[in-house]
């Protein structure tokens, strides 16, 4: 394409004949201090708590501390270029952030700019990021299921739509990969994804973007990204932010998913902040409102009664321990907040358990509704094998000889392990997953070989797929295994094994 | 000029004091004089900085006593002794903005890239005060940086018709507004 040296000038001068000069008096403060992401302010006497105010040089603050004779602010952007005595303005208004449908695709900063080269985003609409939780009148019980698309979760911890479920785990062991697993299951669900990345590095966030491109998810996710060098006030808002963004599917009657990876470092960037601002500090030196931090946060996800449209805000939290301490400050506070967790166990995953959830301690407090009945029927029975197993498992260390029921609970618990096992980014159906859990807890592989059962799983899904597709579409529309379902799913079992043997 | 919290305290009390006596212009006048006597004077100033009460008294009353207030004296001998004589130009600007609002009177500090005119600060003196409905008290203060045009401040407030502004604001404008 050639341009013109004419064109631009014509464009310029249009431009600056609609420029319109207008000045107003303005409300300004002056800078005492500014370094660390944080700036202390004097003047701006009626500014108010989480104002946005304007530094020089298109730098952004809000106004945190409003103290006897200073204002403390956030800084979002660089400090580089301000210094002592820099006028300071109120605007007036509370931070807004870009929502909607124009996010989708995109890969922005907390504040809603893009970072991925993309040009502007036209964003039709704004959104305060700090927004009261709905009240209890606009909401209703989680019903609708979110398929995670892995087979361990969906099976005996379901999550379902509007649900808060923290991920927890050492660092290394697979935390986000479940949340990016799950954002890879939503294709084609009419769920909106929103990965919110704080303060990671820089080569895990292109990583992650890479791996939903590849999979198709950019189709319906945004991504937020604060990286490990970017200042704390930005990861201290990024939640807030990506909450602010599911909102607006939410209250428009679509359905979102908000994956914040990890609260942890949001809880360090905003024990900084807090540090800085002088303000007390409390128990391993996070201040007293670490715990309104999340659970603020956490509360605006939620499924909306059916008069407000029945949308629905689903939070998946990440939050990473260290060396396996879940007692500690912040995961015991999000634990409290969460509608249940999934526990990853370093032993499990080195030991080859992948995705590395321990089932024994970890739950969905929403449960059962959050699965399809089909699901609820081969799972009951699955738990059931998995706790047996899990009893025996420590017991039979000990003992070399057992008697047959024993051995029997042992043998169908080792399968059962066999078939929970996933590799990454590989989200399986729901009809598949009960497919597959139904084959195992009916008893059809006792007699394969552990080694084998992973071979034998992909070529059941085979099988299915080729000669009895009808039944994994009853699944899907039935919802249930009726009598029909049972028989049809079962002779396929035994045809699948009777040929496997031979 | 910032003004801490414990200057506007002693401000306040001098300022009430004053109005009960019905002196405050006297006041702010002996405050005046004695802050033009400080500044032309660096020995002065660095000896009321020494923490030596008793012949500083002795001094400052040979010095001053004929030409001050009582009011204003113990005032200063009282900042004195607390230790926050440091302050004294905190308190002076504190209280000469409490005199102007007694008085319904603004300061306003108007800054410009060349030195304004005595026919020029009439004319902006007039605007806001026609703007503010009150009496101003203008001050001129010259800034190259700002380019051209005037930039006022008032208590808190700004007024920015600089060039310097427009330029950053059509910068703005023009980037905004590029598909």
């Amino acid at each position: 394409m050639e341009v013109n040296a004419n064109e631009i000038s014509t464009i310029l001068k249009k431009q600056i004949e609609k420029y319109q000069i207008s000045t107003e008096f303005e409300e300004v403060g002056e800078i005492i201090q500014v370094g660390d992401g944080i700036a202390r302010i004097y003047g701006l006497e009626n500014v108010m708590s989480s104002e946005l105010v304007e530094f020089p040089h298109g730098v952004f603050g809000m106004a945190l501390n409003l103290e006897e004779d200073n204002v403390g602010c956030i800084l979002f952007g660089s400090e580089r270029y301000l210094k002592e005595g820099d006028p300071v303005k109120r605007t007036g208004k509370v931070m807004q952030v870009p929502v909607g449908e124009e996010l989708v695709g995109r890969v922005v900063n907390p504040l809603g700019q893009p970072l991925d080269g993309k040009g502007p985003i036209h964003a039709k609409h704004f959104s305060p990021i700090e927004r009261k939780a709905l009240g209890v009148v606009y909401r209703q019980p989680v019903k609708e299921p979110l398929q995670t698309g892995i087979k361990a979760i969906d099976s005996m911890i379901p999550i379902g739509r509007g649900q808060r479920e923290l991920i927890i785990g050492d660092r290394q062991i697979g935390n986000s990969t479940i949340a990016i697993d799950t954002i890879l299951n939503q294709k084609g669900q009419g769920v909106f994804c929103i990965y919110v990345a704080i303060g990671q590095k820089g080569s895990t966030i292109s990583k992650v973007v890479r791996t939903f491109e590849d999979y198709g998810a950019m189709e319906y996710t945004a991504v937020i990204m604060t990286t490990a060098n970017d200042p704390a006030p930005m990861s201290y808002i990024a939640p807030y932010s990506g909450a602010a963004m599911g909102e607006y599917f939410r209250d428009n009657k679509m359905h979102a998913l908000a994956v914040y990876d990890d609260l942890s470092k949001h809880a360090w960037a905003y024990r900084q902040v807090s540090l800085l601002l002088r303000r007390p500090p409390g128990r391993e030196a996070y201040p007293g409102d670490i715990f309104y931090l999340h659970s603020r946060l956490l509360e605006r996800a939620a499924k909306l009664s059916d008069e407000l449209g029945g949308g629905s805000l689903t939070a998946l939290p990440i939050v990473e321990t260290q060396a396996g301490d879940y007692s500690a400050y912040i995961p015991t506070n999000v634990i409290s907040i969460t509608d249940g967790q999934i526990y990853l166990e370093p032993d499990l995953f080195y030991g080859g358990v992948r995705p590395a959830i321990d089932v024994g301690i970890s739950v969905s407090r929403v449960g059962g509704n959050a699965q399809i009945k089909a699901m609820k029927q081969v799972a009951g029975k699955l738990r059931l094998d998995m706790a047996q197993y899990r009893e025996l498992e420590s017991f039979a260390k000990f003992s070399s000889e057992m008697d047959k029921t024993t051995q029997a609970q042992l043998t169908r618990g080792q399968k059962m392990v066999e078939i929970l096992k996933q590799d990454q980014n590989k989200t399986l159906p729901v009809e598949k997953q009960v497919a597959i859990i139904f084959l195992g807890t009916l008893g059809y592989l006792d007699d394969v070989p552990v080694g084998e059962i992973q071979r034998l799983e992909q070529e059941f899904y085979q099988f299915m797929d080729t000669k009895y597709p009808h039944i994994l579409k009853g699944i899907i529309e039935k919802k249930e295994l009726d009598q029909d379902l049972e028989a049809g799913l079962n002779s396929a079992c035994q045809d699948f094994m009777g040929g496997y043997n031979v | 000029m910032i003004i801490t919290i414990y200057a506007k305290r002693y401000a306040k009390a001098l300022f009430e004091l004053a109005q009960e006596k019905n002196r405050i212009d006297e006041t702010l006048d002996e405050f005046k004089f004695f802050l033009n006597l400080i500044e032309g004077d660096k020995d002065l100033k660095s000896f009321l900085n020494l923490p030596n009460d008793k012949e500083r008294e002795k001094i400052l009353s040979n010095l001053l006593s004929a030409r001050v207030s009582e009011l204003f004296f113990n005032f200063l001998l009282l900042v004195l002794k607390n230790k926050r004589f440091h302050l004294i130009h905190q308190i002076y600007d504190d209280f000469e903005g409490r005199v102007d609002s007694y008085n319904n009177r603004i300061k306003a500090v108007a800054i410009t890239a060349l030195p304004l005119t005595g026919n020029q600060l009439f004319v902006v003196n007039r605007a806001i005060a026609k703007y503010l409905n009150a009496d101003v008290r203008l001050e001129n203060k010259v800034d190259p940086s700002i380019i051209g045009g005037i930039v006022i401040r008032l208590n808190g407030k700004i007024f920015n018709a600089s060039l310097a502004e427009q330029f950053n604001r059509l910068k703005h404008f023009l980037i905004k507004n590029q598909k």
